[in-house]
């Protein structure tokens, strides 16, 4: 529809409103306690800040554990600095390795699922959907509130387990039997783990249901599917993968709660059982089917976000935007049945691993049509540098990379040498840790002005950017480098091992830009922090784009919408001839006056 | 050969089929870098090219004309054909004469792997050609196998999964409690190689070393005749957990 929007006389358009968009949506009073304001909150925006904080406080917290990791690889048996002391004193401060083992589980656990999903999803998901469709809030706002406080006690889960005798889980973030089983992992730790993993999971769950009904029933007149952002499609296909996938993982890890706590055989087989035996390779199954879909999960909310950005900031509409939006949806259908590329060395029938190594293989047509799209969205177009593009920019850097070397760990007989190596460490982080990442900064720094009314510094952004985009494009390179060297991931001291010696430079140079990546956050939390603070106060639409976020105050009021807008245009329209004087043009704003027919079914 | 100029990097390569990962992996890497160049290329030229000056308007289009759909649908086109569909092929020759095709010839090494956490059961059917018997050859993190002739294991893990790893041989293949896993390699020259565990398997996962002795067919079957005597010898029939072998899975 936004297409049609021409410089000619128009005649009356007639608006699609169909009986999706018959949901009532009331405006509730404000809430006046603390408690209802601030902390059992139903209201979308303060939900999302709530998800944002909550998300911010494990990256810290998963980061810092990174850093350890990487001390210990470049620097075994010195005590990291400070840390070190507190956590081993009886080790002089250098890390055991127990500890290595727990840390990088937990690790990738918190990144995984309490920093990465809670920012992406639970914090821009719930503020985009509602404010991007031009809804007044979710469909449920209690199963909301429910979501993210079921999230606490998941958060709470894992914190307690590091306090717990034999500390943490400590058998990967994947928690394959038997190693997660009594067999390798006696202590509560483990049992604390799959808790948190069921309760966050449930969390996603519920915030699935609610953002696919949201996007389903409360978008405005006019909103058809291809009128909505791409942000927003991005989080939509991610809440269907959740609401599909993360069930599967559910009943993963309740089997193996099971085994461990009421002592069922799922799992378990070998010299540790006498009969009635199970088969831990069902677990790994049950965990790749829910495990791919999860990379996507991840990955389509900072797709979505960035496609949306480099429009707005190349003030040119999003090149091929249907496009862009059936190839995520074709990627989302494909992640379902690629799954198996996790397992080619596990001893599954060939005819299976060849079979998924095919359908691993098509993934690469949908992802380079959005790349083109990408591309194309540039071209010729008119590109304002500020940190939210940047970062965008720095999305499509690091995604190129990780894209490509999946080749490498999609075919049989290279990922036969690759499979858990550094070089798998290498992949997934450019794809799912540095491009989410970056694309979780693009969007903070985006959508700061919208959530807290103040704007936030852009030299600081920029510098951040530089000495974020350097630093972990050198970390994971290099890893890609040792992995292809032969070594293995998950090593406490991969110098053990006579063909690994060599590679010790390497590491330390990894080590050090890892260190640097680190510290060079410093800048991101005083410009968060500071801005919050003292920043400038933001303008109803300081980016000059047209989503219908940018049409209310910053931050927007308690219901959103005084009046539910109605919606005339895609989310992009950047220099249409038919606007004079601004380069933009609200997906709710009239051109000129042009008449409008509310109601009539159909267009 | 293949990864000149960066042999420097990695393990030699020792075996009969080790090239084949290497060649896959460093043609997928030649088509990698040059669909990255040219995405990096693209990247930084409209940048550069585009950025906002005063007095220049963005061009006004979707992309949904005839034309940008062509441009598209054939690159993505021309992507998948020349870079997927030539990885899929090559691997499948890869899978078809190597990975999947199993030894057959009478002279064959037959060995079984129990990994344990954390040291590697190594077993040799002995005189009788059968596994699990009396006359068995045990050894403990120690795997000798002659040059030249293809060698099969039959793998099963004791208590946890574990991944044997031979780098110079380019060769995983993960040992699970419960089923026997398969692979097979042939070492082109002798020499003392590591065995390593490729699958965390608990918190000593990184010094579960073995080695991989590379012989001479003489040196080994010399090796192999005394290992037999002293098998025997040091055989105890009331001693049940020695017999942790099992029937051999062609
Ligand atoms: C940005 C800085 C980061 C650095 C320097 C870093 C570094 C590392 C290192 C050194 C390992 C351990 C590899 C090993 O010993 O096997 C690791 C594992 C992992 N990381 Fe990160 N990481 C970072 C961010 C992230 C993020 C944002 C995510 C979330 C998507 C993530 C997810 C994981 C996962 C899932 C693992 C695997 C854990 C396991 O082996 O069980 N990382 N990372
Ligand atoms: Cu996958
Ligand atoms: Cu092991």
């Amino acid at each position: 529809m936004g297409d049609a929007t021409m410089s000619k006389p128009v005649p009356v358009r007639h608006l699609h409103v169909g009986p999706e968009f018959h949901a009532e949506q009331h405006i509730h009073p404000e809430p006046t306690s603390f408690l209802s304001r601030y902390v059992f909150s139903k209201d979308h925006k303060v939900i999302a800040k709530q998800f944002l904080w909550y998300g911010l406080f494990f990256l810290v917290m998963g980061g810092v554990m990174a850093m350890m990791i990487r001390w210990q690889i470049a620097f075994p048996g010195t005590a990291f600095p400070v840390l070190g002391q507190l956590l081993w004193p009886q080790s002089g401060g250098v890390m055991p390795p127990q500890s290595y083992a727990a840390f990088f589980t937990m690790h990738g656990t918190l990144m995984i699922f309490f920093a990465i999903t809670p920012i992406l999803i639970g914090a821009f998901g719930n503020l985009l959907i509602p404010l991007m469709i031009g809804a007044r809030d979710m469909a449920f706002p209690t199963l909301n509130l429910m979501s993210f406080w079921t999230n606490v006690l998941a958060g709470l889960c894992m914190i307690v387990s590091f306090f717990v005798p034999m500390g943490p889980a400590a058998g990967g973030w994947q928690s394959y039997p038997t190693l997660s089983t009594l067999v390798g992992s006696p202590g509560h730790g483990q049992t604390l783990w799959i808790l948190g993993i069921f309760l966050t999971g449930s969390a996603s769950i519920m915030g699935a249901v609610n953002y696919i009904t949201t996007v389903v029933r409360l978008r405005a007149p006019g909103m058809g599917y291809f009128q909505m952002p791409l942000s927003v499609w991005g989080i939509w296909l991610t809440a269907i993968l959740n609401a599909l996938f993360v069930p599967v993982l559910a009943a993963g890890v309740l089997l193996l709660f099971l085994d461990r706590v009421f002592g069922s055989h799922f799992f378990l087989a070998g010299a540790s059982i006498t009969k009635g035996g199970g088969d831990p390779v069902l677990y790994q199954h049950l965990f790749w089917i829910f495990g791919h879909p999860e990379v996507y999960i991840l990955i389509l909310p900072a797709w979505g976000i960035v496609s949306d950005l480099l429009s707005f900031f190349s003030r040119k509409p999003a090149f091929g935007y249907k496009a862009t939006a059936l190839s995520m949806s074709v990627i989302t259908l494909l992640s379902m049945v690629v799954y198996g590329h996790h397992m080619f060395v596990v001893g599954m029938s060939p005819l299976l691993s060849q079979g998924f190594m095919t359908l691993t293989m098509l993934i690469s047509i949908p992802s380079a049509v959005f790349f083109l799209n990408w591309l194309g969205t540039m071209w010729r177009g008119s590109i304002r540098f500020a940190t939210p593009m940047l970062f965008s920019l720095g999305v499509v850097f690091v995604f190129g990379l990780g894209g490509l070397t999946g080749l490498h760990l999609g075919a049989i007989s290279s990922d036969i040498y690759l499979h858990d190596s550094y070089f798998v460490i290498g992949h997934f982080h450019l794809t799912m840790a540095a491009s989410v990442l970056l694309g979780a900064f693009a969007a903070i720094y985006f959508w700061f002005p919208k959530m807290f009314g103040k704007m936030m510094n852009e030299t600081l952004g920029k510098w951040h950017f530089w000495l974020t985009i350097i630093p972990i494009t050198i970390v994971f390179c290099g890893m890609l480098v040792v992995g292809y060297a032969g070594m293995q991931r998950r090593l406490y001291n991969y110098e053990a091992y006579e063909f690994l010696k060599h590679l010790h430079p390497i590491n330390v140079w990894i080590t050090r830009a890892a260190l640097l990546l680190g510290a060079s956050q410093f800048l991101f939390v005083g410009n968060f922090l500071s801005s919050l603070i003292s920043g400038k106060k933001a303008a109803e639409n300081p980016w000059e784009v047209g989503t219908l976020e940018w049409t209310i105050p910053s931050p927007p009021p308690h219901h959103n919408y005084d009046e539910i807008p109605v919606v005339l245009h895609g989310p992009h329209e950047f220099n249409n001839p038919a606007v004079t004087g601004k380069d933009w043009l609200a997906q709710d704003e009239p051109i000129g006056d042009e008449p409008v027919a509310l109601g009539a079914v159909g267009n | 050969m293949h990864q000149w100029p960066f042999s420097w990097l990695t393990t030699v390569d020792v075996s009969r089929d080790g090239w084949r990962a290497e060649a896959l992996f460093w043609y997928t890497t030649l088509l990698c870098v040059i669909a990255f160049a040219l995405v990096t290329f693209a990247l930084v030229y409209s940048s550069w090219k585009y950025r906002a000056r005063p007095g220049v308007k963005a061009l006004y289009t979707h992309g949904t004309d005839r034309k940008s759909f062509a441009v598209t649908g054939i690159l993505a086109a021309l992507v998948f054909v020349t870079i997927d569909m030539n990885l899929v092929r090559v691997s499948q020759a890869d899978v078809k004469e190597y990975t999947y095709n199993w030894p057959v010839s009478p002279d064959t090494v037959r060995i079984e792997v129990m990994p344990q956490q954390w040291a590697w059961n190594i077993r040799y059917a002995g005189p009788d050609g059968v596994f699990n018997t009396a006359d068995d050859v045990v050894t403990l993190n120690e795997m000798r196998v002659p040059v030249g002739r293809p060698v099969m294991l039959n793998l099963k893990a004791k208590d946890v999964i574990h991944s044997f790893y031979i780098p110079n041989f380019r060769l995983k293949q993960d040992a699970n409690p419960g089923y026997v896993t398969r692979t097979w390699f042939q070492a082109l020259q002798p020499g003392n190689f590591e065995i390593a565990c490729s699958q965390m398997c608990g918190w000593a996962h990184y010094k579960m070393k073995g080695d991989l002795i590379v012989e001479p067919e003489a040196d080994f079957e010399r090796w192999m005749k005394e290992a037999e005597g002293d098998a025997k010898r040091r055989f105890d029939p009331a001693d049940r957990e020695q017999l942790w072998g099992w029937e051999w899975v062609q």
